[in-house]
């Protein structure tokens, strides 16, 4: 065994060692459970600085896992980080602790590969923890700078949670070199995802595109449980797979972490681990010596299926991958995000309203595309591009798990997108110009992203397809000389416009099937521009659009919104054999209701006459749809408009916000809505009621009614009673909130002091109940008539009519009942 | 004894608890990121604290004696048929602290509703699952002893009162208590659970497996909003 092991073995899935193919090779198991269980490790130490204190044990671990049979080291540096020594007021020490841990595990075998060993920094990446994607990268590159100088061969990043910090330390890594070998594991929670939701396929996207020699899973769970998430690495992954399961699912014995599984439970589990995918098998938490040996033992005949390459590529975003291949339907990349010729998105854009350029995002999903373009030039604007490309990037993201594409012609203006970005993007675009090539090729590579080369030059887009295809073969060499995966590399062959270049149509055509054929790329073609200047228009793009996927085309930039042009894209998907059964076809006709259907079914004469005729959407109407889809962070603009083209803020009310919300109720009570839809909605309504507010005032408009509202004596679940609130503010009631645990009397108190119409009474358990009949009672003594509203979980109608009071089974139940309710006192 | 226990979020039960219906309800990508940013932000920031402490049992023909210091007795004829054959009990509490409690507090005062109502919905399963940690780790204890365990059973379920609450957390003596009860003999912090489970050494006990946390099989309470199995509501 030498250290070419990771060159031989990482790189092709085989190795010189397995002369039986796939052998399946063990590594060694754990070092810090074991260090605790050696009592060599007090709790609140740092189990790095044992490399300088006792470094004769360390490399006795190691010698004991290399007399086990272990197939390789790694080092005890897992947390030797400056971010997670700062803790211990080490992280001075960071080159040294991790210098010594690969001095030290080469001292024990000087045969064995090592790999440098590289765990979590325990912090977050911003928005949600307070670093930033540099910051993170800059730790994990004086780690790996260290643990390269000292000659570790490979690099093992390992136990994270989070695929965003994964990639940093990838990068950190790559920073060092592209040829130095890297195997990437993440830990996963049940429902098979990361701490911060990453799931195995988007783990696959974003990792090889960074060129992530090895992949797999680690810690977390036992051997048993792991060949479950495996299986699925296996069906996407082109790289061998790794697995490192614990010693079982801890138990706590005594106040200690104890693992179950015994060496021969483990032993067990290499064959099923080996049969999902795992060519390398190691051990986590709990695993010993003993454990690695009997694995050893167990995989000297056991082969692991072979490690195929996909013929599939994907882009991925926030935890949505798509996939682009010769059996994958056509990738729709939404190309409305793009201010020209669009005088609102532009505007939008210049005064930085990135939530309302996001929602056009989102409703192109909802319409069949998979993938956003995010396009934002302007020609004078105060905010840079890269700033603007930046925040909406933050923005879609923060509605849309689907990928993005980053399309401008200047790379610099990528790279701050391209640090808050998550998933694997698509860098759109590069011509055959060698600097915007060679510096979008090395933001690709460093950011694990995909590129899009288009085939034009500086004198323009040659007429012939065999030119165009001479500068796509330059673009593609370029960019795979930068370290980019074939796969990841995209060429846009041109769509000339049908009115203008007819006869050069097909020079597009031919140079689909060339470079697919001849260069291995996929291609994506952009398609609107074909009718440009001539009339009825979407004819001519879909019919171009299906001619192109016949000739192999594998994604489009599209308007997903154009009439019928998803649909046409899906039946050709069944045409052309990339929907195999026509399964998907079959599926989506299922989800298109009947009247739709047979508005889809109108002939094209009536498309074109109601069209024309088509009144322009109502802009009530879109606000009533933003607060129903919880847009708050749109509502407030749409409600300047509205004002300011004369509308009364009464109107609006009572015309759009109290209208969404009752059919945000009616969705909920038919369960189309669950809690959290209801309360999005609702709070996209209070927003644009905040806003009305003071000019509701200026027209003297009264609430509806007061009502006070409690959760009562003896009860502290509050949840429930918040939600009331906002429901009954939003209706137009003013709601004094005496809180949570509150006294009978002061309820009753509150509400004859503001002249309350109505009190409404929360509890959720049976021991806290009675205090509302208490309130009941308290009103009957001082003969004042309020009507009493309680809810909460244990609450029925049968106990509200027992102690005079009426029962409200839900939050939008309680707005019918309290609008009920003042109904009758007027009339009384 | 105390234990540090693992804040896990489970997404389908945390949509449950909220009415998710799968066959109805058609989610929205913005919901399921923010369960994907709540997860992260909780499971970093809070460590449910848990308790366990064992004592003898003794069964008689009128009442259940937890044999403390100062010992208490269980007056509960469904527990009763729970504990048949047990001669040990473990009295389990867990918490997800007053810090979650803030937690939710500080997202209302800044009007966050849907994340104050998912993260309390979280916690409500991260407390369940939790106590399932502890659960896994009293079937440790009793098997190194050659017992097997019923499932939890807590006050408040079936006719065992709430107020056993407070004998509960009494026998698990803590010099400064992480929970405690109210008069109502509710539990504070909000996301806290107290539970006993017994010790036998019958093998054929048929729902006796401590895994089991579906207690919706022998919970009473058939209009239960949360309750998993088909409920009267349905059937009428």
């Amino acid at each position: 065994m030498n250290r070419d092991f990771f060159n031989n073995h990482a790189n092709r899935g085989q190795s010189p060692f397995c002369t039986e193919g796939q052998r399946v090779l063990v590594g060694d198991g754990a070092m810090g459970t074991y260090l605790q269980t050696l009592g060599l490790w007090p709790t609140g130490s740092c189990p790095e600085m044992l490399n300088m204190t006792k470094p004769e044990a360390i490399t006795k671990i190691h010698r004991e896992y290399a007399q086990a049979g272990a197939q390789w080291l790694k080092t005890n540096t897992f947390g030797a980080n400056p971010i997670k020594l700062e803790s211990f007021s080490l992280e001075n020490k960071t080159a040294d602790l991790n210098k010594r841990g690969v001095y030290l595990a080469k001292k024990a075998s000087p045969d064995l590969p090592i790999w440098g060993d590289i765990g979590p920094t325990g912090k977050l990446l911003q928005p949600l923890g307070e670093f930033s994607l540099d910051e993170i990268i800059s730790a994990f590159y004086i780690q790996a700078k260290a643990l390269k100088e000292e000659g570790a061969d490979g690099f093992l990043i390992e136990t994270m949670g989070d695929l965003a910090e994964s990639k940093a330390a990838v990068m950190a890594i790559r920073a060092l070199g592209s040829n130095l070998k890297i195997a990437c594991t993440l830990t996963f929670e049940p429902g098979w995802r990361t701490l911060s939701g990453d799931d195995a396929e988007t783990i696959i996207s974003v990792l090889q595109a960074l060129n992530v020699d090895i992949l797999g899973v680690n810690c977390g769970f036992g051997p048993d449980e792991m060949p479950e998430v495996l299986k699925q690495f296996a069906a996407f992954s082109d790289k061998p797979l790794l697995v490192q399961p614990n010693a079982g699912l801890p138990l706590l014995k005594n106040n200690q972490t104890v693992f179950p599984a015994t060496p021969q439970d483990m032993a067990q589990a290499v064959e099923p681990l080996a049969k999902a995918g795992a060519i390398f098998i190691g051990g986590c938490c709990g695993t010993t010596p003993q454990h690695i040996e009997a694995m050893v033992k167990a995989a000297a005949n056991t082969k692991a299926p072979p490690t195929v390459e996909k013929d599939f590529s994907s882009f991925s975003g926030f935890g949505q991958t798509v996939y682009l291949g010769p059996n994958q339907p056509l990738l729709l990349i939404g190309e409305r995000i793009n201010p020209t010729a669009r005088k609102k998105l532009a505007e939008n854009l210049r005064q930085e309203r990135y939530d309302l350029v996001a929602k056009e995002a989102k409703s192109q999903i909802e319409a069949g595309a998979s993938m956003i373009d995010l396009n934002v030039s302007l020609p004078v604007a105060k905010v840079p591009e890269d700033q603007r490309l930046k925040e909406l990037t933050l923005a879609v993201q923060r509605i849309v798990k689907h990928p993005i594409s980053l399309d401008t012609p200047h790379p610099q203006n990528m790279e701050a997108a391209l640090k808050v970005m998550r998933g694997k993007p698509l860098l759109n675009s590069a011509t055959d110009d060698d600097d915007s090539l060679l510096a979008i090729s090395s933001l690709a590579a460093k950011y694990g992203s995909a590129i899009l080369g288009l085939t034009l030059n500086k004198k323009g887009i040659p007429n012939t397809w065999q030119g165009r295809f001479a500068i796509a073969k330059y673009i593609v060499e370029t960019a795979l000389s930068h370290g980019i995966n074939l796969k990841d590399i995209y060429i846009d062959g041109l769509t000339l416009t049908a009115g203008a270049s007819q006869s050069e149509l097909p020079e597009t055509l031919k140079l689909i099937r060339a470079v697919k054929e001849d260069l291995g790329v996929k291609t994506i073609l952009g398609v609107s521009n074909v009718s440009h200047g001539l009339p009825l228009r979407p004819y001519l793009t879909t019919a171009f659009l299906i001619m192109a996927m016949e000739a192999g085309l594998d994604a489009a930039l599209v308007n997903p919104m154009q009439e019928d042009l998803v649909l046409f894209t899906k039946a050709a998907d069944v045409l052309t054999g990339r929907d195999k059964n026509a399964v998907k076809y079959i599926n989506l006709a299922a989800t298109i209701t009947p009247q739709k259907e047979k508005s889809k079914t109108k002939s094209k004469a009536k498309v074109i006459a109601s069209k024309k005729t088509k009144p322009k959407r109502n802009q009530r109407d879109m606000l009533k749809d933003e607060i129903l889809l919880g847009n708050k962070n749109i509502v407030v603009s749409t409600l300047k408009e509205l004002i300011a083209q004369g509308v009364s803020p009464l109107d609006l009310v009572n015309s759009c916000i109290v209208s969404a919300l009752n059919e945000a109720g009616g969705r909920y009570d038919k369960k189309e809505y669950f809690l959290p839809q209801l309360l999005m909605a609702a709070e996209a309504a209070q927003t644009g009621l905040a806003y009305l507010h003071p000019l509701l005032q200026e027209t003297g408009a009264q609430p509806q009614g007061t009502v006070v509202l409690a959760t009562v004596k003896g009860d502290i679940h509050d949840i429930g009673k918040s939600i009331v609130k906002l429901m009954l503010e939003n209706h137009g009631f003013s709601v004094i909130d005496l809180g949570k645990d509150v006294e009978p009397s002061l309820i009753v108190e509150t509400a004859l002091s503001n002249q309350a119409d109505i009190i409404a009474l929360s509890a959720l358990m049976t021991t806290t109940m009675p205090q509302m009949q208490v309130v009941c009672q308290m009103l009957e003594e001082k003969k004042v008539f309020i009507p009493v509203l309680v809810g909460g979980a244990i609450v029925n109608a049968e106990y509200a009519q027992e102690i005079g009071a009426t029962y409200g089974a839900d939050a939008t139940d309680a707005v019918r009942l309290a609008l009920k309710l003042l109904k009758k006192e007027g009339g009384t | 004894m105390h234990y540090n226990l693992k804040f896990v979020c489970i997404q389908n039960e945390t949509y449950r608890y909220l009415g998710y219906d799968p066959e109805r309800t058609q989610n929205w990508d913005s919901v399921d990121l923010l369960f994907n940013q709540l997860c992260q932000e909780l499971s970093s920031k809070f460590i449910p604290f848990g308790y366990i402490k064992t004592y003898d049992l003794n069964v008689q023909d009128q009442a259940m004696t937890i044999e403390t210091p100062m010992p208490w007795q269980l007056e509960s004829q469904d527990l009763k048929k729970h504990f048949e054959d047990c001669q040990k009990v473990s009295l389990i509490a867990l918490t997800l602290g007053t810090e979650f409690d803030d937690f939710l507090a500080e997202s209302l005062q800044q009007d966050a509703y849907t994340k104050a109502v998912m993260a309390d919905a979280m916690g409500s399963a991260a407390a369940e699952e939790a106590a399932n940690q502890l659960s896994a780790i009293v079937k440790e204890l009793a098997e190194a002893q050659g017992f097997n365990i019923t499932s939890r059973y807590s006050p408040g379920y079936g006719d065992l009162p709430l107020d056993k609450n407070q004998n509960i957390l009494q026998s698990l003596k803590d010099d400064e208590p992480k929970i405690k009860t109210l008069e109502s003999f509710l539990l504070s912090p909000r996301k806290s659970i107290t539970a006993l489970i017994g010790w036998h050494q019958e093998k054929d006990r048929a729902w006796v497996s401590a895994n089991c946390t579906s207690n919706c099989q022998i919970c009473t309470f058939y209009n239960c909003p949360y309750r998993k199995t088909k409920n009267l509501k349905d059937v009428n």
